[in-house]
């Protein structure tokens, strides 16, 4: 028996001369049980380097399998300092903490998930962003529909993979479409068939520039260089705009002249900020409903949302499911219309610009205006029309409004007077 | 001329010690045509009340009787001393409470005594209150004792005297050891409630006990339909509850200190006070009079005072006034009280507008501007 293993550790040393103690407690098992994975490593950059298993597992092997020492980005980052900084400073260092939220108080989680947002023995979260669409989620769901794509915030695997290290993996613009595609956020889709897209597939990466080419240059981790809004389409700050605007004109200016890039830029600016109006409107709609007591159900009548409880939400925190038909319009408005057209005009693709985004978008907006005529009419056809409960229930909604910074106290005095000379 | 009037006095005086049973009012100097009337023989500090058919209702010797202001006989109506008395306003009906245990009985009877309707109220009742001929309010305090305290349930009932009485709560406070050690009149006195002229409000009194603090007495204005409440005074312990003006836009409170304010609804600011605790209150029916403790005010000046322990209540036509004190009700006449104000022609209006105002809905000034508008010519 002895010889046996004394002939197998030989073997090994012959075929992998590299690093024998790097792999030796690990390989006898794995090139059985886990091939792919050694063979993946065996053509990874870390075996030349001679980084094996336990550098990134660790030695305990009990907690390896019970899945306890996963590999994130802690453990990548003393060697890879410079991509982890830049990861850290864009929207991909974000990815996590913009799609959970504390599971403490809901059924059915795993105590192993705190360590998303919480150190070892800290109880303050790394991060207060919270969001309440992860939580309303089954831990399935969750997990395959949110953290797939979120959990690239503490994954380098989320992109690289886990024991390849080939960086013609993470240089194909295929890599990034598992997550930007679908309907909230085409790009994947709205660059293949944008003039970029198309060139890259017929005249390669030179002629048709590719995700990479303009959202990570030359090689850099931060994929928000160059933007100029939050990831709910809301546009930042004049200074930080600007800043992220000459960015992304430098990008542009290694094919374009800075003052055509510009200029295309500036035009995906005035479609995002028209998109915007007709979205602040529709908006405006739901929350006058909201104000009358209108929405069916209202707020107060269905599950409390997960972060801000019996109230209504249209901001980035909103919902999808339980909320009301009009609200649904409105998610549908602003999530996937209204990025698309803002997102479609930036990428320069006409279609995703005007038919799936800003056609979609108005045609929301009759639907947001046409659904708020039926509640206000059933409203009026459900109550006797006593002028006492329509005096109060004007006022009632304006001082919701005031209240809500809506209006201003000279048009609120003025709007009351209107509604109080109508009382008989 | 004084020698005549001392005179007068201590004949007065010596015919009373010679009869021996005739009480008398002993007040100061009343105004020319004033005249006070040896009524009835009461127990002291018990209720009564008046109607505008020349009958009190009143409490002797632990019998409740209806007595006609005329003099002659009364009518037994329980052989148990009432705990509040009140005249339906046309005077038929006369609803009284009565102690049981730690319940009430609330009975409705009409003159001759018949008993009309009866129902039992949780607690002790503390006022009761004729909306209108066919709806009685009644406040009652139910006290539930415990080894660290005591909790104070204060309620509204609302009775038609034929359903059971619909209730509301109106405040649940539990107090501290030391503070439900104090006399019961004082715990029980914690809970009254006025009606406002229009009957569209009640302001009614609820003891607070906050922790670390002394307990005191918060006034509250509800309006009946919507519920919606505001607070508008804070005052000590035994301050007699709350009494509505006659134009029902103000309310008098005494601090159970040294003074009682008129302070405008809803917001509470203060118009005038008197140098009086305001245990006792009442108000002529048009407003020109007021009883305030022993004192008489008629248009803000003080005309009349009487025993320390007098308590009183005015004719609903405002000729008079009948004052309770040792042991004996008083019939005082001569007074020249005005007509009550009418009710405004755009009454619905008027009442709409003090609902929006008690919602919230609108400001003090904007109900005001309202209202100057619809009064101009």
């Amino acid at each position: 028996m002895t010889g046996i293993a004394a002939l197998g550790a030989l073997l090994i040393a012959l075929l992998f001369p590299l690093n024998a103690s790097a792999f030796e407690p690990c390989l006898p098992c794995h090139l059985e049980k886990t091939p792919a994975a050694v063979a993946q490593w065996q053509g990874s950059a870390h075996a030349r380097a001679k980084v094996g298993c336990e550098q990134c597992h660790g030695t305990d092997h009990e907690k390896i399998v019970k899945g306890e020492a996963r590999v994130d980005m802690k453990v990548c980052a003393p060697c890879h300092r410079k991509a982890f900084q830049e990861h850290s400073l864009s929207r991909h260092g974000m990815g996590l903490h913009a799609g959970w939220g504390c599971t403490r108080n809901l059924p059915d989680r795993k105590q192993g998930e705190c360590r998303f947002c919480h150190r070892e023995g800290d109880e303050d979260p790394h991060s207060e962003v919270q969001c309440a669409r992860f939580l309303k989620q089954s831990r399935e769901m969750a997990e395959i529909g949110c953290n797939y794509c979120h959990a690239v915030e503490e994954s380098c695997d989320s992109c690289h993979s886990k024991h390849a290290t080939d960086l013609k993996i993470v240089r194909d613009p295929n890599c990034c479409a598992k997550c930007h595609m679908g309907p909230d956020h085409p790009q994947w889709e709205m660059w293949q068939t944008s003039l970029h897209g198309t060139l890259n597939a017929s005249a390669g990466r030179a002629m048709g520039p590719d995700c990479q080419s303009c959202h990570m240059p030359k090689g850099s981790h931060n994929v928000s260089l160059g933007l100029t809004m939050n990831s709910g389409g809301v546009p930042f700050a004049a200074p930080k705009a600007q800043a992220g605007r000459a960015k992304m004109v430098e990008v542009c200016s290694g094919c374009h002249a800075s003052a055509f890039a510009r200029r295309e830029l500036e035009r995906g600016d005035q479609v995002r900020a028209q998109s915007l109006a007709i979205l602040k409107e529709a908006e405006g709609i739901i929350w006058d409903l909201n104000d009358r007591a209108l929405l069916d159900p209202m707020p107060e009548e269905r599950a409390p949302h997960p972060l801000s409880g019996p109230r209504l939400v249209t901001d980035s925190q909103m919902l999808y499911e339980d909320t009301s038909h009009v609200e649904r319009l409105f998610f549908k408005m602003k999530k996937y219309d209204y990025a698309r057209t803002v997102k479609g005009a930036y990428h320069q693709n006409p279609a995703y610009t005007h038919w799936y985004g800003n056609a979609e978008l108005k045609m929301d907006l009759v639907d947001i205006k046409g659904e708020a005529s039926r509640l206000k009419d059933r409203k009026k056809g459900g109550l006797a029309t006593r002028s006492a409960t329509s005096a109060e229930e004007a006022l009632r909604a304006l001082k919701i409004k005031f209240e809500r910074g809506a209006l201003s106290p000279e048009q609120y005095a003025a709007e009351k007077a209107r509604v109080l000379d109508r009382l008989p | 001329m004084t020698d005549l009037r001392t005179g007068a006095a201590l004949l007065a005086l010596l015919l009373g010690a010679l009869t021996g049973c005739t009480a008398t009012l002993q007040t100061s100097v009343l105004p020319e045509g004033y005249a006070v009337r040896n009524l009835a023989k009461v127990d002291a500090g018990t209720p009564f009340a008046l109607n505008g058919t020349g009958s009190v209702a009143a409490v002797t010797e632990g019998i409740t009787r209806v007595t006609p202001l005329s003099g002659a006989l009364g009518q037994s109506l329980a052989p148990a001393p009432a705990t509040s008395l009140n005249f339906s306003p046309g005077g038929e009906r006369l609803a009284a409470a009565f102690a049981a245990s730690n319940q009430s009985v609330l009975n409705l009877f009409d003159l001759r005594g018949k008993l009309l309707a009866e129902a039992i109220i949780p607690g002790r009742v503390t006022s009761i209150v004729w909306r209108s001929e066919k709806e009685l309010l009644v406040t009652a305090l139910l006290v539930r004792r415990y080894s660290f305290g005591s909790e104070l349930i204060g309620s509204l009932y609302r009775w038609d005297g034929a359903a059971p009485p619909v209730a509301t709560i109106l405040s649940d406070e539990t107090v501290r050891p030391m503070v439900a050690k104090l006399p019961d009149e004082v715990l029980i006195g914690s809970l009254c409630m006025a009606l406002s002229p229009y009957g569209d409000e009640i302001a009614y009194s609820a003891l607070k006990d906050p922790p670390l603090f002394t307990p005191y007495l918060r006034t509250v204005v509800m309006h009946l339909a919507s519920g919606a409440t505001r607070q508008v005074a804070e005052t000590g312990l035994s301050s007699g509850g709350p009494l509505y003006a006659a134009d029902g836009e103000s309310l008098l409170v005494g601090d159970a200190g040294s003074l009682t304010r008129r302070m405008s609804l809803p917001d509470g600011k203060e118009i005038y006070a008197w140098p009086a605790p305001g245990d006792h209150k009442a108000l002529s029916p048009s407003g020109a009079y007021l009883l305030l403790d022993n004192h008489l005010y008629q248009e803000g000046r003080d005309i009349a005072s009487f025993p320390k322990d007098a308590t009183g209540a005015f004719l609903p036509d405002g000729s008079g006034m009948v004052i309770s004190s040792g042991g004996t009700l008083f019939l005082v006449t001569g007074l020249n009280d005005g007509r009550p104000p009418a009710l405004p022609k755009d009454l619905e209006r008027l009442l709409e507008l003090r609902r929006l105002r008690m919602k919230g809905l609108i400001t003090a000034q904007e109900f005001k501007a309202r209202r100057a508008k619809a009064s101009a010519p």
